[in-house]
């Protein structure tokens, strides 16, 4: 059954999606990988160059479906570039010649091999150094996930129906992020490695798994979720690494490409933003409205989150002014609810970033002011905490579900209030805090804290604690600036996942909070 | 649709519960992860307590359950709520006891009936807050059935009584600028 999922999917998916699996594959067989192409462009003709456990030098060029003479005659000249030109890589010696592989998920027909043959034997019996070239096609695809997926595999009835309701999922709507880290912890991730090659193929198989369980997104080109789903297996293998130990240099290509299709389906919704003229999608009966303002704070935070990232790890990256204009023309954003404020949070750094201060300054005051009046004390009704998803919220907006959050819970407590306190006090924001500090000082700060580190990565911690504290009254502005930028108790591990770590509060906000914020904002 | 009835159930089940005249003017909260709650006292002591699981079993017969449908449950439903309202009730109860026992803000009646007097002791030991228009929020005080039922038939007879009238004013007046004392700390300072 599981080999007919796969075959499903990979029948149905194109380049974009099989590349990642693909790679994965490669890293099971022993390569090394040192050059994968991002968002569709090809290196001299080649998508994936890797190093062979014997030293060989392999380079793949991978398409979609099958290949006729028509289909052949139009990436001729990207196979030729692929052949002929020596692979250019600091640690590749280019007098050596690599091997080359045509890769597709459909068939390649006869008229095409023929001419492959003709070719390879052309180029012997000229003497012409050119790399030979090999082909992959769907039985050997199919045959390597399979493989490489190995005994990880949902074997139990409960699992194996969490799996056929991802796989057959309508694909369009937003992912069920509790079933998903649920069905990957269950699947994956629960029992202890004995030997380091368990951790590797366990990493390795969640990874190829993830991208076929995907396959209804993947057609619906709903990057929001694909994106979501990617990050929830990044947390889920972050928790593993720390909590068996791993040494994290086993599985660092394998984390390094659930990073890559992360950021990739961000560019996929950036590339699809900037097409359009406005946030709408689908079907317009249920957009609009409500829907639109959450969408398009959503989108605009995801954007914001890119850049950030983009810049931080991309030597002499400029910022993409046409988000900053977006942000500005999108203005006001959404905040009726504490869920968003990861969102904000990312696109205030953007502005920041972008030498547009008093725009995040005026972005920042006006959430900290609304939540404040909003969940005062005193209040009837106040903002839902990160605990509610938009859905919940969307659902009970529209009376489609009113029992599931009630807003009369929510006045008296925030959980963002702290770290907007504390970004306010490290931007010396002194007046704002000043006006605010009585009616601020009411409302009870919250917070979760687990009693394992590594269970920050779990969308559901069955143990630990949840805090609440009062402000100080009064409250010392220099004790406030000092704890603001002290980030001696921020744990090690935070720190040293800062990259995944902008996207994964995106995902599951209750993770915003002071610590995370505090290695964030650094 | 066995799945819905049961959630129906369920919620119907805790608005019976949150309809009583005391925790319905509680605040109610979920916490939706961990085991264990904690409050970070000004002071910095720390309050730590582990959840406290209330359940209540009951019993349907199979041949009400064949007869009746859902209504065997719905019948059973009120006196489960109010067991259920019950054990939530000496929960609160516990919890405040501990807490004033703690604090020290006990007054012990020692047998005597209940006074003006005592009511004023009562009202000394408490912080009271003020609205923007400076009227007292005046605690709940909760008491048996049948102090409740004494109260309300003394309460106009203490209404009238100018010493009594007296003693509240003064003690509002005390309240009052405790409160505007506390409020005047609520502030960033240097």
């Amino acid at each position: 059954m599981i080999e007919r999922a796969i075959e499903n999917w990979l029948t149905n998916t194109t380049e974009r999606y099989y590349q990642t699996p693909f790679c994965q594959v490669l890293l099971s067989e022993g390569h090394r990988l040192i050059y994968r192409s991002t968002h569709g462009q090809l290196e001299q003709g080649k998508d994936i160059i890797t190093i062979a456990p014997d030293g060989e030098y392999f380079a793949y060029q991978l398409k979609t479906g099958d290949i006729n003479l028509a289909e052949w005659r139009k990436i001729r000249g990207e196979l030729q570039e692929l052949i002929e030109l020596p692979i250019v890589h600091p640690e590749v010696d280019k007098s050596r010649v690599h091997k080359s592989f045509l890769v597709t998920n459909g068939e390649i027909k006869d008229p095409v091999r023929l001419q492959i043959d003709q070719i390879n034997e052309d180029n012997v019996r000229k003497g012409r150094n050119y790399s030979h070239l090999s082909v992959i096609t769907l039985p050997d695809l199919l045959k390597y996930f399979v493989d490489t997926q190995g005994k990880f595999i949902p074997s139990e009835l409960k699992d194996f129906h969490q799996f056929l309701r991802f796989f057959t999922s309508d694909g369009r709507e937003c992912i069920d992020k509790d079933l998903l880290f649920n069905f990957l912890n269950r699947s994956f991730f629960e029992e202890e490695p004995k030997r380091p090659s368990d951790a590797f193929n366990v990493v390795s198989s969640s990874v190829i798994l993830t991208s076929y369980l995907l396959n209804r997104y993947q057609i619906s080109e709903n990057h929001f979720s694909i994106f979501e789903a990617w990050v929830i297996l990044g947390a889920c293998i972050l928790r593993y690494i720390i909590r068996y130990n791993v040494e994290e240099e086993l599985t660092s290509y394998c984390s390094q490409l659930v990073m890559s299709e992360i950021v990739n389906n961000l560019k996929n919704l950036k590339e699809e933003t900037f097409a359009r003229p406005d946030y709408l999608e689908g079907d317009l009966l249920g957009d609009g409205g409500l829907v639109y303002r959450f969408r398009k704070t959503l989108v605009l935070g995801c954007l914001s989150a890119l850049e950030l990232h983009i810049h931080d790890y991309t030597e002499g990256y400029m910022i993409d002014y046409r988000i900053v204009q977006r942000i500005k023309e999108g203005f006001p954003l959404e905040f009726s609810s504490e869920v968003f404020f990861p969102y904000i949070f990312c696109i205030i750094k953007l502005l920041e970033l972008a030498s547009e201060p008093s725009l995040a300054l005026k972005l920042l005051h006006s959430v900290f002011t609304d939540i404040i009046r909003n969940n005062s004390h005193h209040r009837d009704f106040g903002f839902p905490s990160t605990y509610y998803s938009i859905s919940d919220l969307l659902a009970a907006a529209y009376g489609l579900d009113t029992r599931k959050i009630d807003l009369s819970e929510f006045p008296g407590s925030s959980y963002t209030l702290e770290p907007m306190i504390h970004m306010l006090a490290k931007r010396n924001e002194r007046s704002i805090l000043e006006e605010w500090w009585r009616p601020l000082s009411d409302i009870a700060l919250m917070s979760f804290k687990p009693d394992y580190d590594e269970d920050v990565f779990l969308w559901r911690s069955n143990t630990g604690v949840n805090w609440s504290k009062f402000p100080q009254a009064p409250q010392s502005w220099k004790d406030l600036c000092t704890l603001a930028n002290d980030n001696s108790e921020t744990p090690a591990f935070l720190t040293r996942y800062k990259a995944f770590l902008r996207f994964y509060i995106l995902v599951c906000p209750h993770r915003a909070n002071v610590m995370t914020l505090k290695v964030l904002g650094s | 649709m066995k799945e819905r009835i049961r959630k129906e159930l369920s919620f119907q089940l805790e608005e019976q519960i949150r309809r009583d005249p005391l925790f319905s003017q509680i605040r109610r909260g979920h916490y939706h992860e961990g085991d264990r709650w904690a409050i970070s006292q000004p002071d910095g002591t720390v309050d730590e307590s582990e959840f406290t699981q209330i359940a209540e079993k009951y019993t349907i017969e199979p041949k009400d359950v064949i007869e009746k449908g859902p209504s065997a449950i719905i019948e059973n439903q009120l006196k489960l709520a109010e067991k259920v309202r019950r054990k939530h009730y000496e929960l609160f109860i516990r919890k405040m006891q501990a807490v004033t026992e703690k604090t020290g803000n006990l007054v012990d009646a020692q047998g005597h009936p209940f006074t003006p007097e005592l009511f004023l002791e009562l009202l000394e030991k408490v912080e009271i807050d003020f609205d923007d228009q400076g009227r007292p929020r005046l605690p709940a005080l909760v008491v048996s059935p049948e102090l409740a039922t004494r109260i309300k038939e003394k309460m106009p007879e203490w209404e009238t009584n100018q010493d009594y009238k007296k003693a509240f004013e003064d003690l509002i007046k005390k309240k009052k600028q405790q409160w505007d004392d506390r409020e005047s700390y609520r502030k960033l300072v240097d």
